[in-house]
């Protein structure tokens, strides 16, 4: 392996660059290649898997959901200031107000309650985390990334999600 | 002794807000209306009965399309403020519910003989939730009455049939075309809140995109327009009746909103609260139709150190939303390696970049890649790169911002011409994956900064970092091609620092051209460290060298990377 970088004028490492988009895709090669169809089904498994940890967390510390969203995102920057996939994500906040649980405490004791919320979530990553002054919790959910053909990336960027909120029923004290 | 309940509450105030913003872009389409009616509507030179009858016809709908605008705006401010008010009364119950959670535990404990103190605090925690309680009724009664009285168009003609816009009086006095930042400051700093307000609302293409104008008024205004419009044009598409023009301002303007929408889904990784974004740029028919979009991840008037993101080669409004992405990884970075810095970053679409390259996009999307190993591009966006600097700097009030512009790709070419060319005004100079830093920019201190305050950040294998000019040849004396030097060499005098990603590829390529602002990289560190002011910190590495007497050499081709923790998360 070398470690001499070219000296190839612009124009010939314009050609070199060619070359290696094409050979590459254009762009990262870290994202599962699949299909649009991939990006439905997990839709439905991120959303499946928040609303649960939601109404967890909210049975555990008797906590309102304030927010609970998803949509689409984009990831895996790839090459000329474009992603090369998308993945579906969601958020849910909590508060934790009027939880017997000291504030300063609450992080640590939802940590024990909940274990690893990635365990379970089969190809999603799960993750909640408490705020520093212990008032609300953020579980955040997230699947793999999914490449999408380059002419269609743009357009699931701005893909209107038709329900962005999540199906999280109302509870709380 | 038993404890009051707290009531439920289920306000969703983002949802009030958004309101509030639907019915201010309502008043901008009316204003433009009662505009219309009183103006281009009104045909000089036709005379006669049906003259008149028209005439006579249309003003009144001028003048009712007027007060219909103002009402609809004075409801929208009204609406905005019970936003506000909820979001305090959620507040405010919170701490009721925390409240309830430590006296249950405290009355739990108390003998019954002792419980007098106890009784007092129950008696003043249900003074407060009757406080409470009486301070949401008042407010849903003074939101109903405002809806009540407007809520036909009698109501708005009788309150605002014949009141001066606010607006116009601003609006005449409106610095002209060009003038310096200084001057649109001290106009706007002349204006009272009204005045402001109703500028926003009437007439959001004057000073959106104004330098100058502060950063949170300026996406006020761009929130308006940007609503408007996509009402405007959405309208248009389902009657299918858009033109080509407008189908191409659309998907920018679909664009813009999905930016803010990314920005505004960002969380500080260090309070867990939502990061203020702001849209502080919105042109979707500049540059022939690529449009211009810029969108802030924290806030620009009081951030102590902003950032101005500057992509290259394919970007254009269309990329809005990865460039904001990127924004909000750099503002988390930022925060997560400092907890008490106050950052901003803004993902600046502001000039016309060169369109993506021939083989993407197929044989009729068109394209100017051929700008990509020319300056031209970047000569024309270093100057109005540095006209968004001065107005981010003339906005403010108060102590200045420590100001960075970072340019990636093409975009560290607009950087560095904006520095050799128009005396950028920042206190650091980042030039990530740099193609060339300019013709005429030979050595950092070309750029106008003192060199130790340039930054040059390549990894080894970024192809792109590749183009820029070696050693003595420079390829820009032939016939202006080439895009300049490599400010990672050694003579190029910046100071290099360290980019290399534990993902990086085997050989050059293009994907570690795209890797510099990932999570857990060298690169987003460090560029995060010089943005925040922490020099020292930074982590340095040895630059290119190129002897005459053979190829370029990298010091960094071997060493094996690092990954900091960049985002906070386990």
């Amino acid at each position: 392996m070398t470690e001499i970088r070219s000296t190839a004028s612009a124009a010939a490492a314009l050609a070199v660059l060619a070359v290696t988009a094409t050979a590459c895709g254009g762009g990262g090669d870290r994202v599962d290649h699949t299909g649009a169809a991939v990006l439905e089904r997990q839709r439905a498994e991120v959303r499946a898997t928040a609303v649960a940890l939601a109404t967890d967390l909210s049975g555990a510390t008797g906590g309102e959901v304030q927010s609970a969203t998803g949509d689409w995102d984009g990831c895996e920057p790839a090459f000329a200031d474009r992603f090369a996939g998308v993945r579906y994500a969601a958020t849910v906040r909590l508060s934790l107000a009027g939880w017997e649980v000291p504030p300063r405490q609450r992080a640590e004791v939802l940590a024990e309650l909940l274990g690893d919320p990635a365990e379970g979530a089969g190809d999603t990553g799960a993750l909640v985390r408490t705020a520093p002054d212990g008032h609300e919790a953020l579980v955040e959910v997230t699947a793999p990334c999914v490449e999408v053909p380059a002419g269609e990336r743009d357009a699931w960027l701005v893909r209107e999600e038709p329900t962005p909120d999540l199906p999280v029923p109302a509870r709380g004290r | 002794m038993s404890l009051p309940p707290v009531p439920s509450y289920d306000a969703d105030p983002a949802a009030v807000r958004d309101c509030a913003a639907v019915l201010l872009a309502a008043s901008a389409q009316v204003d433009d209306l009662g505009s219309f009616a009183a103006g281009s509507a009104q045909v000089a030179g036709w005379t006669g009965l049906a003259a008149d009858a028209y005439h006579a016809a249309s003003r009144p709908t001028g003048r009712r399309g007027d007060a219909v605008s103002l009402a609809l705006r004075h409801v929208a401010r009204r609406v905005d403020a019970h936003a506000d008010a909820l979001e305090s009364l959620r507040v405010r119950r919170d701490v009721l519910l925390d409240e309830r959670a430590r006296l249950a535990a405290e009355l739990a404990d108390v003998p019954t003989a002792t419980a007098t103190g106890a009784t007092a605090a129950v008696r003043r925690f249900a003074a407060d939730v009757a406080g409470w309680s009486a301070d949401l009724a008042a407010e849903e009664a003074g939101m109903r009455a405002v809806l009540t009285r407007f809520d036909r168009l009698d109501g708005a003609l009788r309150r605002f049939g014949d009141a001066a816009d606010p607006a116009d009086a601003a609006l005449s006095r409106l610095p002209g075309h060009g003038a310096p930042p200084g001057v649109v400051k001290a106009w706007w700093d002349g204006l009272d809140a009204a005045q402001r307000r109703a500028v926003v609302a009437a007439a959001p293409g004057a000073v959106g995109n104004l330098d100058g104008i502060p950063a949170r008024w300026r996406d006020a205004a761009n929130r308006v327009a940007l609503d408007r419009d996509l009402a405007a044009w959405e309208l248009l598409a389902d009657l299918g009746r858009l033109g080509d023009d407008e189908a191409r301002w659309l998907v920018n303007a679909r664009a813009a909103h999905e930016a803010v929408a990314t920005a505004q889904a960002g969380v500080d990784p260090v309070t867990l609260q939502p990061v203020p974004a702001q849209l502080h740029l919105y042109d979707p028919r500049a540059f022939d139709g690529d449009g211009a979009v810029a969108v802030a991840v924290g806030d620009l008037d009081v951030a102590d150190d902003v950032a101005v993101v500057v992509p290259g080669l394919g970007s254009d409004a269309g990329s809005a939303p990865y460039q904001a992405a990127r924004a909000v990884t750099l503002y988390e970075s930022c925060r997560v390696l400092d907890a008490s810095a106050t950052p901003a970053v803004l993902a600046w679409v502001g000039y016309d970049a060169p369109d993506n390259v021939p083989w993407d996009g197929g044989p009729d999307a068109g394209w100017d890649g051929a700008g990509v190993v020319r300056e031209d591009h970047a000569a024309r966006g270093g100057e109005r790169l540095a006209d968004a600097v001065d107005g981010l700097r003339a906005g403010r009030d108060g102590e200045p911002a420590h100001v960075t512009v970072v340019g990636h790709s093409y975009g560290s070419t607009t950087a560095g011409h904006a520095a050799h060319d128009h005396g950028l005004p920042v206190d650091d100079l980042v030039l990530v994956g740099s193609p060339g830093a300019g013709g005429d920019t030979d050595h950092a201190a070309d750029t106008g900064l003192d060199p130790s305050h340039v930054w040059a950040v390549a990894n080894s294998r970024d192809a792109v970092a590749d183009l820029a000019n070696h050693g003595a040849f420079h390829l820009e004396s032939l016939a202006g091609g080439g895009l300049g030097d490599d400010p990672a060499e050694d003579d190029f005098g910046a100071r290099r620092v360290r980019a290399e990603s534990t993902d990086r590829a085997a050989l050059p390529g293009l994907a570690d051209h795209a890797r510099y602002f990932d999570h857990d990289t060298e690169a987003l560190r460090n560029i995060s460290l010089v943005v925040t002011g922490d020099h020292d910190a930074v982590t340095l590495a040895g630059p290119v060298t190129d002897p005459w007497w053979g190829p370029p050499h990298d010091p960094e081709w071997h060493r094996p990377p690092e990954a900091p923790d960049t985002d906070g998360r386990p």
